[in-house]
């Protein structure tokens, strides 16, 4: 315990600001023009959103569960494992995360999204416009090129929020026994995340890195106050 | 290919064996106190009794060198690395835990085919099979053998402490050390550095963190093991801290012109400490390090002048 008191996050951080954002750059550039081709099915999903369709809990399931499996093979498993010794187990907690909800879109044909107005749609709709558009701007909030931008299925971070927003809604979800249950278990890997993503880009001294953090606390928070008031809407 | 690889190892002990020759060339008294080596003017200072002297600046390669596959920061490192050895450097210091360090060193050192010049410093970090770590680590870098290895962080060392004796045993590493970072685990290296053989200990030492000084440099001098010194810039930290104020005028005295020089030659000018090993991936700062490996070095009553300097800043 004593011994642990003396290392600090610098300590396990194992790359250079400039590292993490070239592979980013070169990431974006071996996959160019996919980003543009995810985008598109996301924003749609954010107008079913929008519409509050029934189908589009499993579309975002299937949606984002498609992005996390890309970033766990495309980017965790492979550029990425070349600067950090920790990015093969990120590979295979994505792909598990993705592969579960992929799985619940699929073998829950009776999955729905409740038709009801209510904060956690509205916190799950903007979070998701977050990853699908905010955050590849943020590049240029933060004086980077473009080519640095992090993009929805591509870069872990958006692709994570997408995540997060649509096990968000599970706990709103008609078809599913549990869907509290089900929605807590599936946040576990989105909500770590946020947190380990915000102190790395803290160690690396981004100027972004209370996003991630702040878009979980927020998600927490209105999963805790919408279970506390299932009526609100 | 056996002929190849029997050439290769062939032409690698040759190597090993010259350095060992031009190490005595530049080699030093007992007294660990460094001097301009005969062929040039770069300080260096000897390890232990072995007759082999290394210059008092090496390099470390701890996030700087861990680029992936990005070519344009590989072609960096590389010219980071042929401006170190253009300026006399030789050790280099990585590790399995360092990423992509290893293969970004191994192929700089191909490119620029210096593997009979370079001091090959790398680390054994595992509770599994040392033998295949090292073996991967070997064909990384490109070398025949290493000539240090070292257990990182004490792990394991019950296991892979005995494993690098054998091999220094057989001819098939040059020496034998042991890390530690960040003033950690400092009673237990000092019982090591007391009951085994080590030729080398590598510890975090810099002009603010000397925890070292108390006990483990004086063993270290004591049993003439050589003391390589990580952290000389706190990652950073120190000289970002420091290139807020000016340098002293005094500092021209210790034959310091910029704050690098500065710190640096406050860590290779204590006795017990034969080089340190700054990491960076810009030229122009390389070029700056290596100046440390020139000129003077202060005495002890500039030592604590140049300590209060940074203390007071």
């Amino acid at each position: 315990m004593g011994e642990w008191s003396t290392y600090s996050l610098d300590d396990f951080l194992m790359f250079s600001p400039r590292a993490w954002y070239r592979l980013l750059e070169m990431h974006n550039r071996a996959w160019w023009p996919l980003q543009i081709v995810a985008v598109a099915p996301g924003l749609c999903l954010a107008w079913a959103l929008h519409r509050r369709l029934g189908s589009a809990l499993r579309l975002g399931l299937v949606l984002a569960g498609a992005g996390l499996l890309f970033v766990a093979g495309s980017f965790h498993w492979g550029p990425h494992a070349g600067i950090n010794l920790a990015a093969p187990y990120f590979a295979l907690a994505f792909a598990a995360q993705g592969l579960w909800m992929i799985g619940l879109a699929l073998l829950r044909p009776g999955l729905a999204l409740a038709r009801r107005s209510n904060a956690t749609i509205r916190l799950a709709l903007a979070l998701l416009v977050g990853a699908l558009v905010v955050y590849p701007v943020l590049a240029l909030v933060w004086m980077r090129p473009m080519a640095q931008a992090e993009w929805f299925a591509l870069a872990p971070d958006p692709t994570m929020l997408a995540a997060l927003a649509v096990v968000l809604l599970l706990s709103h979800s008609q078809g599913l026994r549990r869907p509290a249950v089900i929605s807590a278990l599936l946040m576990m890997l989105p909500l770590s995340w946020s947190a380990a993503t915000g102190l790395t880009l803290w160690t690396l001294d981004a100027g972004d890195w209370w996003l991630m953090p702040a878009a979980g606390l927020l998600a927490c928070v209105t999963a805790a106050w919408q279970a506390a008031h299932p009526s609100a809407v | 290919m056996k002929d190849k690889l029997h050439r290769r190892e062939w032409m690698g002990r040759v190597g090993v064996s010259m350095l060992g020759a031009v190490g005595a060339v530049g080699a030093v008294g007992a007294t660990g106190v460094a001097q301009p080596a005969a062929a040039d003017d770069i300080l260096r200072k000897p390890v232990g009794s072995s007759g082999l002297s290394l210059p008092v600046i090496g390099l470390g390669s701890w996030i700087t060198f861990n680029v992936g596959d990005d070519l344009q920061a590989r072609k960096s490192s590389a010219e980071v690395m042929r401006h170190f050895f253009q300026a006399g450097g030789r050790l280099i210091d990585s590790s399995p835990m360092y990423g992509s360090s290893q293969p970004v060193i191994g192929e700089a050192l191909q490119a620029l085919d210096v593997r009979g010049t370079v001091f090959s410093a790398d680390k054994v970090w595992t509770s599994g099979d040392g033998r295949a770590q090292i073996d991967a680590s070997r064909q990384y870098w490109g070398v025949p053998r290493f000539d240090l290895l070292q257990v990182h962080n004490l792990l394991s060392w019950r296991t892979q402490l005995p494993l690098l004796f054998e091999l220094k045993r057989a001819g098939r590493l040059g020496y034998v050390g042991i890390t530690t970072s960040h003033g950690r685990r400092h009673a237990e290296l000092e019982e090591l550095m007391r009951e085994h053989p080590l030729d080398f200990v590598q510890v975090s030492y810099n002009i603010i963190d000397r925890a070292v000084e108390q006990r483990i440099l004086p063993l270290a001098r004591e049993r003439g093991i050589a003391v390589i010194a990580n952290r000389p810039f706190r990652e950073g930290a120190l000289m970002r801290a420091v290139q807020r104020e000016r340098l002293p005028a005094w500092a021209a005295e210790v034959g310091c012109t910029h704050w690098a020089e500065f710190l640096l030659k406050f860590i290779v000018s204590h006795p017990a400490v034969t080089c340190a090993i700054p990491a960076t991936s810009r030229v122009d700062h390389v070029r700056e390090n290596m100046g440390a490996a020139r000129g003077r070095l202060p005495d002890s009553a500039q030592r604590a002048r140049m300590a209060a300097a940074v203390a007071a800043l």
